[in-house]
């Protein structure tokens, strides 16, 4: 098998461990914020204004600029990251990567670029699963609890979304994809050899990977907006 | 691949050490070493932990290089060797870590195939260490640690070594499992007729197996010699290795 076909084998079997297996819990999550945030902004406009016609419209800006990039990034990291960080450290102890170097491949091309590929492919794909399934939420709660149908509430959803609002989620969602695996191995690679450096590495991934999150969130939304 | 058993035979692969130094930090694992590895012998390098066995390995096949001194392999400084030069001196010797350091991603057939990328061999080499055919489609968590350490020698016998490097082979081994381990060891010199360069502690391996034995201490060679030369050693380190090893 050339290494081509073996690297596209790797690339698909982490996208299902990594993206597939991380669904459920990001889905499960983001329905509930779907929820949240529509209930919240209706308080809000509720207070402010004293009207609720302007919830979908807020509420599906927020979604997309940032709760629905924001929480299956910050989910993926906590659950693929610290494995991802754990697996590598692994591979160090048991020197499987010393190994390599003796039949003179590199972990680089062999476990690190399938796994850098496959958690950008699982974040984008994650990231778009998490928009629709907010935004349904959402609606679903304004349509019981705020007096919309679904047809009112989408139709003033169109007016306040444009595509540059999916094309800045998709590029949060590439950037933080590309981000966290890079520091999950950067950490796993560089462990003490021990069970408790493992957990060190792991945990450490878990934080670098969440606070350059955050920062690139701020920088990447302030470079846009302005 | 066709392993071609009796290629290993008669091959000679000259790696000496000369005056080599090594540190990390205060810590010199490596302090003026100088011996050639014995063509066609099994040589045992016997230490306590942590006095640079597993150090002066990684040396011997350019995954380590030295501060001081020079490794030379067939007359060519591993220092002076490219890229190139490094891998195929590696994939002559072949290493057997102490972990079985086998790829969790792979199955038995691919990891044994992984250096050489052909699997017409895999069925022999198997059959060569004992192992049953049916684990080819296992991955390497599914097989028991020893069924692991033959598949790690497998693999590495798969690239035609002319010598062969255990790193602790036997540590952490039960005595029957060390037995078949030794056993194994036996058998490859015997078989292959491969020089063969064992890094242990195992004082019971090294009097069954050695041809020549290495004694270190904090970096230094203490004694050197046939197992008779070092049993009757005066010095207090082999001494005191003879006592534990209860010898």
């Amino acid at each position: 098998m050339n290494l081509l076909m073996k690297t596209k084998i790797e690339v698909l079997n982490y996208i299902e461990d990594v993206g597939v297996g991380s669904a459920p819990i990001i889905i499960l999550a983001t329905l509930f914020s779907g929820m949240i945030v529509s209930n919240e902004i209706a308080w809000h406009m509720q207070k402010a204004l004293g009207d609720y016609s302007l919830i979908p419209g807020f509420t599906a800006q927020f979604i997309f600029r940032e709760l629905g990039i924001a929480v299956p990034a910050l989910l993926l990291i906590s659950k693929a990251g610290a494995s991802i960080s754990a697996t590598v450290s692994n591979m160090k102890i048991s020197e499987q990567f010393e190994a390599m170097k003796i039949f003179g491949l590199s972990a680089r091309t062999y476990v690190f670029f399938p796994i850098w590929i496959a958690t950008q492919i699982s974040l984008i794909l994650l990231t778009l699963m998490s928009l629709i399934s907010t935004l349904m939420c959402a609606a679903l709660v304004a349509v019981l609890f705020y007096g919309f149908t679904w047809g009112e509430y989408f139709n003033a959803v169109r007016e306040f979304l444009h595509f540059s609002d999916l094309a800045l989620a998709m590029v949060k969602a590439w950037v933080f994809g590309a981000l966290f695996p890079l520091i999950a191995i950067y950490s796993g690679y560089n462990c003490d050899s021990s069970a408790e450096g493992v957990g060190r590495a792991a945990t450490s991934s878990v934080v670098q990977g969440t606070i350059v999150t955050i920062v690139l969130d701020f920088i990447i939304t302030f470079v846009f907006t302005a | 691949m066709r392993l071609e058993l009796k290629r290993l035979q008669g091959i000679k692969l000259n790696i000496r050490f000369e005056s080599v130094y090594k540190s990390f930090g205060p810590k010199k694992p490596l302090n003026g070493i100088t011996f050639e590895i014995p063509h066609g012998k099994n040589l045992f390098i016997l230490g306590k932990s942590g006095t640079g066995k597993s150090v002066l390995l990684k040396h011997a096949v350019g995954l380590m290089m030295p501060d001081e001194g020079r490794i030379s392999v067939d007359g060519k400084s591993t220092s002076d060797m490219n890229r190139e030069e490094i891998i195929q001196l590696r994939k002559k010797c072949g290493i057997i870590f102490q972990n079985p350091a086998l790829f969790d991603f792979l199955n038995i057939e691919e990891n044994i195939a992984f250096g050489v990328e052909d699997h017409s061999g895999v069925d022999e080499l198997l059959r060569l260490m004992d192992l049953p055919l049916d684990i080819k489609r296992k991955k390497p968590r599914e097989i028991s640690f020893g069924m692991q350490k033959r598949v790690a020698i497998a693999r590495t016998l798969a690239t035609k070594p002319d010598v062969l490097l255990f790193d602790e082979p036997t540590t952490g081994l039960d005595p029957t499992s060390r037995d078949a381990v030794n056993d194994w060891i036996d058998h490859l010199h015997e078989k292959l007729g491969v020089t063969q360069v064992v890094v242990s502690h195992d004082m019971v391996s090294a009097k069954r197996l050695a041809h020549e034995v290495i004694i270190l201490d904090q970096g230094k060679i203490v004694a050197q010699g046939a197992w008779d030369v070092i049993q009757s050693s005066p010095h207090p380190i082999v001494k005191d290795f003879m006592r534990a090893g209860f010898l």
